[in-house]
């Protein structure tokens, strides 16, 4: 019987004014997602400490501070090393008030050995990352020791090393976790439907779901467990005390909730393969588990820790929920739908495949919306700049991951607006539709797992270009050349240095002529003339032919160096600019250990960083506008199909 | 070694008091052989005083009494050493602490033409040998010598034994290429050959007494005898034999008559005044001056001779008769800084032809006295802390067989 009209346009207009609305309500959330993306760090950083780094103290004192930026911390390790070599250090504790504040006793038999102290640490963040890092300070009026600060400063280059375990199973948790929470949407909105309007039975959909998600299930339940132990070891080797220990932690209660949800949904598709509990019971129950699961796994995730906790929790799950709908329903479509189809009659067969097709492109349209715009906010909180995308491994993941998910996405353009018309027009190929899917598949298995490799390495923010060397050479009768760690040029003036106030400043002048180093025959000096500020220092003759001194530039603003000694019997004078880097003003060199300075800063300059970042979250914006928009007009053009 | 103007920073504040407490010495070490003029040339400056403050030069005319042109470029809180001028009274160099350098002006364009980096915590220059100039560094005792002509740092010459030390040097045309340092860190006085850059010899002053060092100078070209400080006593040495002839038991500051023929001591607020062309050193006369005298310069006014000394512990000047040994005048001259920490305190006076000016840096002035007149004609504002002048032209601050 055929509509009357106006009743048709109502519900068309019905539709639309939906259609509407959504993108009004994406539109929103993009927006809030680009607001709120402000570039920050993950994990623990050391951000001051008390004596702070190259601090030279009177007496040794009862006890060395750490403060940490980014996460709290659940688990440290601090050895504070004295002059003669000996750990001089108490059990390191844990500001119960301030996670982020760690106290380290030091034994009083230290007494007041002067000399320089190594202090190094390592602690577990609340993210489940360890983090490490080394500084010193000195008792007594003695000059820090040279070898010693450049030893430390090896010591404290960022750790970017994968670890491999840690790595392979939060992949497979990802991989695991879209496949339980995109399958039994991606069922229940596509496949069922589809199968019904072309008379097949719902048994075979359940038989082969229930196999995927029961694999997807035992595969989350098992890189669980490994995930947990891996990071349980951070705090001990193995055994029942340490996991005691670990699961008191709020690191391990977390891990706790993955693991009861885990366990529960394989308890539930266990009885749903027993059949005795229902369809709809196990489709629902498995999405709520699986909800649990990433909703834990976004608790300890890099954006939760280091940014508002609930923030970076939505942020993060909110693209785990994307790329669930997306690869997850993918999953269904490249194991659950062939069979199907082979078991259709073959005159339905292409009507149930496009059918399933459109359906699900609905849903993974708006999985992909949601997991890009979440992907780039993301981004923006975690890569400051440009440059750090290749530089990092966390940025070079990041560059793969997205290239994979750009040709992912052109397989899935390929078999929606090609396979799909060609299925409806009955000369499509099951089996090219199927070798698409599952090509599409792999690749997003491995986005998947490079995921879970971004998971595990610091961000591109927190992580430096190590500590940087610096040469100046000046160049007369006899040469001279001032080697000064950790500075880099200024790029605005290519003869100057930067350094950062404060810091201990190896410097290292070598005369050279013929190629070698020769020896000065008068005391080698360095003189320092600042802002308010001046010193005149003796450098000392080392092993290699060069004369070095460790001194830090107290105060920040422009210095100039002047060096003079005899070499070869002439009068040698030389002047060389060099800036000092206020307190939390960029400079790149010490992001790492992060020592009095702000980690959303990297070398790049605020001005740079924040205008990647705003490109970035603009990104975001843009994606889900345009998403939303993409969303809307599919479910018109599915309805319409429809009707 | 030459390099563009550097920042100075301001440490005179914070050395002053060390530097004026370096022997009470700070400023032209001129009690003998320096600073006497050859008047052939025709500088820019000639008859012209430069009054060094640690933001500004300013250049005074004495005769009308005012200010008439200011050095500022390139000067930033400096602290300042010895000025010395060369023999053509085109260049004057002065020692600026703060950066351990020598400032070169050009007396013609009123300038700073070139910054010679020498060693460190250097006070004191001299101009020994015709193209050089030889300033001490005291961190290092050694002398670093600078061509006038490249204004580079040709040679260094250590002379302290321990190589640290605060240090003078004594030379006159009777010792040829041979010089007579000092060192406060030494038992005696180290003999440098000026030619071959080297220390050549020590006279050791440890029979005399031990732990002690050498500081002021003077020489008597009429016995050949040369005086050094060493402590509480004023060793005589025979610069022919380097025999030790005599011992004082006082010490101080020694400036030489331009008749060759007295030596004024300072000692304490008593000048005594000895026989320069006697071999005995034979006290001659001695001369109250309340208030602290120091630096010692000479008038010769018609074949009498009066001596002018600015007080370091009020604000007056005194004017000696060298004949009758008597004050004749005191002069109210200004006051200058007293810094708590000081251990001595030094107040530059400076001959030049008719007058003698002092800087009163507590006052902030320069005062300029008449000496025919003997009063005083003018008080230049100038920048607070001026604490060292060099004038263009005839110092008249003691003889020296050299124009050096």
């Amino acid at each position: 019987m055929a509509r009357p009209e106006s009743t048709d346009r109502r519900r068309l207009s019905t539709h639309r004014a939906g259609a509407v609305r959504a993108v009004a309500v994406l539109v929103a959330v993009s927006l809030l997602i680009g607001t709120f993306a402000t570039p920050v760090a993950a994990h623990a950083y050391l951000s001051e400490s008390d004596p702070a780094n190259g601090e030279q103290v009177e007496t040794l004192p009862d006890d060395v501070t750490l403060s940490f930026s980014g996460d709290g911390v659940q688990n440290a390790e601090i050895a504070v090393v004295g002059p003669d070599g000996e750990d001089v250090s108490g059990d390191a504790e844990i500001d119960p008030d301030d996670t982020q504040i760690v106290r380290v006793p030091l034994e009083d038999a230290a007494g007041d050995t002067e000399g320089m102290y190594t202090v190094e640490w390592e602690v577990l963040a609340d993210d489940g990352h360890t983090t490490s890092g080394t500084f010193f300070f000195s008792v007594g009026d003695e000059p820090l020791d040279r070898d010693a600060v450049l030893e430390a400063y090896e010591d404290d280059e960022a750790d970017e090393s994968v670890p491999p375990i840690e790595t392979a199973a939060k992949g497979l948790v990802l991989v695991a976790l879209v496949g339980l929470v995109g399958g039994p949407v991606t069922a229940a909105i596509a496949v069922y439907p589809a199968a019904k309007r072309v008379g097949s039975a719902p048994g075979p959909v359940d038989r082969r779901l229930t196999r995927l998600l029961v694999g997807a299930s035992v595969l989350l339940l098992g890189s669980v467990v490994a995930l947990g132990l891996v990071q349980a070891r951070s705090v001990g080797p193995l055994s029942p005390t340490t996991l005691s220990e670990f699961v008191g932690m709020p690191l391990g209660q977390a891990w706790l909730v993955q693991l009861v949800f885990t366990g529960a949904i394989v308890a539930l598709l266990a009885a749903a393969v027993a059949g005795v509990v229902s369809h709809r019971l196990w489709l629902g129950g498995t999405l709520v588990g699986a909800i649990g699961v990433g909703g834990a796994v976004s608790w300890t995730s890099h954006s939760a820790t280091a940014i508002d906790r609930l923030q970076g929790m939505a942020v993060d799950f909110g693209h785990i929920a994307g790329a669930g709908l997306w690869v997850g329903g993918l999953l269904v479509l490249a194991l659950v739908v062939p069979p199907l189809l082979r078991e259709t009659r073959s005159e339905d067969r292409a009507a149930l495949a496009a059918a399933t097709i459109r359906r699900y492109s609905l849903l993974a349209l708006g999985g992909v919306t949601l997991a890009a715009a979440t992907g780039l906010a993301l981004s923006a909180w975690h890569v400051p700049d440009l440059e750090s995308l290749g530089a990092t491994i966390y940025g070079t993941a990041l560059s793969a991951k997205t290239l994979l998910v750009l040709l992912a996405l052109g397989l899935g353009g390929l078999t929606r607006f090609v396979l799909l018309r060609r299925l409806e027009r009955s000369d499509g190929s099951i089996v090219a539709f199927t070798r698409a899917v599952r090509l599409e598949v792999g690749v997003l298995v491995v986005v998947l797992l490079l995921s879970g490799l971004l998971t595990s390495v610091p961000t591109a923010a927190v992580v430096d270009d190590g500590v940087e060397t610096t040469t100046i050479e000046r160049e007369s009768d006899v040469d001279l050349e001032l080697t000064v760690t950790p500075a880099e040029r200024d790029d605005g003036e290519e003869d100057r240095l930067l350094v950062q106030e404060g810091e201990p400043i190896v410097f290292e002048v070598a005369f050279v002529d013929d190629g070698g180093p020769i020896e000065s025959d008068r005391t080698v000096r360095l003189s320092a003339d600042g802002p308010d500020d001046t010193f005149d220092v003796e450098l000392e003759a080392a092993e290699n032919g060069t004369y070095t001194t460790v001194q830090p530039l107290p105060a920040d603003g422009d210095w100039e160096l002047r060096i003079t000694g005899e070499p070869d019997g002439q009068y040698l004078s030389e002047w060389v600019d060099i800036h000092a880097v206020a307190d939390g003003d960029a400079h790149d060199h010490d992001e790492h250990d992060g020592h009095d300075h702000d980690h959303e800063e990297h070398g790049h300059g605020d001005a740079e960083a924040s205008a990647f970042a705003t490109l970035v979250q603009f990104g975001a914006v843009v994606i889900g506008v345009v998403g939303t928009v993409a969303v809307a007009l599919e479910a018109v053009r599915l309805r319409d199909h429809r009707e | 070694m030459d390099n563009p103007v550097k920042r100075r920073r301001f440490v005179q504040a914070v050395t002053g008091g060390l530097a004026v407490g370096i022997a009470g010495c700070l400023g032209e070490d001129d009690e003998n052989g320096d600073d006497e003029n050859g008047s052939e040339a025709d500088g820019g400056s000639e008859g012209l005083a430069y009054a060094f403050a640690p933001n500004t030069i300013s250049i005074i005319d004495p005769a009308d009494g005012e200010v008439v042109d200011e050095i500022t470029d390139g000067i930033d809180d400096n602290g300042w050493g010895d000025p010395k001028i060369t023999t053509d009274l085109d260049e004057i160099y002065v020692i600026e602490e703060s950066l351990d350098q020598v400032l070169v002006i050009d007396t013609d364009s009123r300038e700073i033409v070139s910054e010679v980096d020498i060693g460190p915590d250097a006070t004191h220059m001299y101009h020994p040998n015709d193209g050089e100039m030889w300033a001490h560094s005291d961190e290092e005792g050694a002398f670093y010598v600078i061509d006038t002509d490249t204004h580079d740092v040709t040679e260094i010459v250590d002379s302290g034994l321990e190589n640290e030390g605060h240090g003078k040097l004594l030379y006159h045309e009777d010792f040829g290429e041979t010089g007579y340092a000092t060192n406060v860190n030494d038992p005696g006085v180290p003999v440098i050959d000026l030619e071959a850059y080297e220390r050549s010899d020590f006279i050791d002053f440890e029979d005399v007494a031990e732990d002690e060092g050498t500081h002021y100078k003077a020489y008597a070209p009429q016995t050949g005898l040369a005086y050094f400080e060493y402590g509480d006593t004023t060793v005589v040495v025979d610069t022919d034999t380097h025999d030790i002839v005599d011992e004082l038991d006082f010490a101080g500051g020694m400036y030489l008559t331009p008749d060759e023929e007295l030596l004024g001591v300072l000692d304490g607020d008593e000048i005594r005044f000895l026989d320069a062309t006697s071999e005995d050193s034979e006290e001659v006369a001695s001369v109250t001056v309340e208030g602290g005298p120091d630096a010692l310069r000479y008038d010769d006014d018609d074949g009498t001779i009066y001596g002018y000394t600015a007080n370091t512990m009020n604000d007056e000047a005194a004017v000696v008769d060298c004949a009758a040994f008597e004050v004749v005048e005191t002069l109210e001259v200004g006051d200058i800084e007293r810094p708590e920490d000081a251990h001595h305190l030094h107040r530059t006076g400076v001959a030049g032809d008719e007058y003698f000016l002092t800087p009163a840096d507590d006052d902030g002035f320069v005062a300029v006295v008449d000496m025919a007149a003997q009063d005083v004609v003018d008080h230049v504002d100038v920048e607070d802390g001026v604490d060292t002048i060099q004038y263009v032209g005839d110092s008249g601050v003691g003889y020296t067989g050299r124009i050096r």
